[in-house]
């Protein structure tokens, strides 16, 4: 019984802690239309900015495809404000750092897209925003 | 000379243990968890400190406001909020075509001040109050700005005197106690601000009231009240999304969340928020946010 308690506690939290992270994807207008938020596609890279600023923090990744070509991805995030609740700071991902990043794809097929997770090159996760995602 | 060593030494090791001792309890103070049940001991007059209103799901309720005048509904239509209306009533006034914030016309896109009422009752950043004589200060994070709550007993501006001093992003806003409820009344609306994210008229010549309750130690309910006849057909009770429609919850926030580098990140009071155009209209937008819209054709 105890257990079960403990248990359905824990998923409660994190239920909820879900619902937390989700609610500031919202602010700061617009995002919503501008990028498909029931796909989730991956990418890796190799950072060459991160933009700390409000009211859109952004991160920009050169990645290289399969014919060799590299292409600058930028990916937006939250605030300022928003982030440093989670921890993060204008240190958090540095020039030359190798990143792999989970993402919402734009509508518009450009290489943009919103971050939801972003892993170090051992897999770490140093960012999460937007709740569970299931890829 | 060897007593007065000791004396020294005694002295110097007494006051470390002090310092040791209050430096502990700073600590302690400092890192009480965030805000608590509420049952604490407050004074309902006193709203000094920082405070945050409810995360961005409970933004203003879109269909909540009275019918529009026919020139509401005209002001309505040069609007073209990002936001798409799902109400049928809405739909003939508003662009169907505009999704992004490149063809949007709302102001905050271009990092016009956000003013009032939406910096209060749309975005959730960090207020804090600050008690002046005969003022009320409200500096709010985002936008690092201030509004000011006139309680030395002035009156409203209205007629000559609002005319004289014109509109203004946040308006001329007067308060006063009835009972624990402060209230707080504005007019002089510059009208090509947004109240909200959906774009609706605010006339120069509306009138809004603010009441606001400290209902526990760690809460603030406020309700507002557009009146505005040039632009809706009566009184509009503002409405959000939540279980009470027409109160917004404001949250104390935690000492250790305000005072030092903690969860809102702040390292002292109200920290800077700013949306300046370098950064998102001419950099963001265009590298980011434009280009998932459009795509890069």
């Amino acid at each position: 019984m105890h257990r079960t308690m403990i248990a359905v506690l824990r998923c409660g939290f994190v239920l909820f802690a879900g619902v937390l992270l989700t609610a500031p994807l919202l602010a700061h207008h617009g995002r919503g239309a501008s990028y498909d938020n029931s796909k989730i596609e991956t990418i890796q890279g190799t950072v060459s900015e991160w933009a700390w600023r409000n009211p859109h923090c952004a991160l920009y990744v050169d990645v290289k495809g399969a014919d060799g070509k590299v292409v600058n991805w930028g990916f937006e995030s939250q605030s300022i404000g928003s982030l440093s609740k989670l921890g993060m700071n204008r240190r958090s991902f540095l020039a030359g750092q190798e990143l792999t990043i989970k993402f919402n794809p734009s509508r518009g097929g450009a290489p943009v897209g919103v971050i939801r997770k972003v892993y170090d090159s051992n897999g770490k996760e140093l960012l999460s925003f937007g709740g569970p995602i299931d890829q | 000379m060897r007593n007065r060593s000791v004396r020294l030494i005694i002295a110097a090791v007494v006051g470390l243990l002090v310092s040791v001792v209050a430096f502990g309890q700073t600590k302690a103070r400092q890192q009480r968890p965030a805000t608590g049940s509420g049952t604490a001991k407050f004074d309902p007059r006193d709203f000094s400190g920082f405070w945050e209103g409810p995360p961005p799901g409970e933004r203003p309720a879109e269909n909540a406001r009275p019918a529009f005048t026919p020139a509401g509904a005209e002001a309505m239509k040069k609007r073209m909020p990002i936001y798409i209306s799902k109400n049928g009533r809405d739909k003939d006034v508003e662009n169907p075509g505009c999704r992004s914030s490149t063809c949007s016309n709302d102001p905050v896109h271009a990092c016009n001040p956000v003013g009032f009422p939406r910096l209060v009752w749309e975005e959730n950043e960090p207020i804090e109050f600050v008690y002046t004589p005969g003022r009320i200060l409200q500096l709010f994070q985002w936008g690092r700005t201030l509004r000011e709550l006139w309680m030395d007993g002035r009156k409203l501006s209205t007629g000559k005197d609002l005319d004289n001093l014109g509109p203004s992003w946040f308006g001329i806003s007067v308060a006063e106690w009835q009972g624990n409820t402060l209230v707080v009344n504005t007019t002089g609306f510059d009208e090509r601000a947004w109240p909200d994210q959906f774009g609706h008229p605010l006339s120069f010549d509306a009138r809004i009231e603010e009441r606001y309750t400290r209902v526990d130690a760690d809460t603030i309910d406020g309700t507002m009240t557009i009146y505005d006849p040039k632009n809706y057909t009566g009184p509009w009770p503002y409405q959000v999304k939540t279980a009470t429609p027409l109160v917004r919850h404001f949250k104390r926030m935690a000492p250790a969340d305000v005072n030092f580098f903690g969860l809102k990140g702040l390292f002292s009071g109200i920290t800077e928020a700013m949306c300046a155009p370098m950064n998102e209209v001419d950099d963001f937008n265009k590298r980011i946010r434009d280009r998932a819209i459009f795509g890069d054709k």
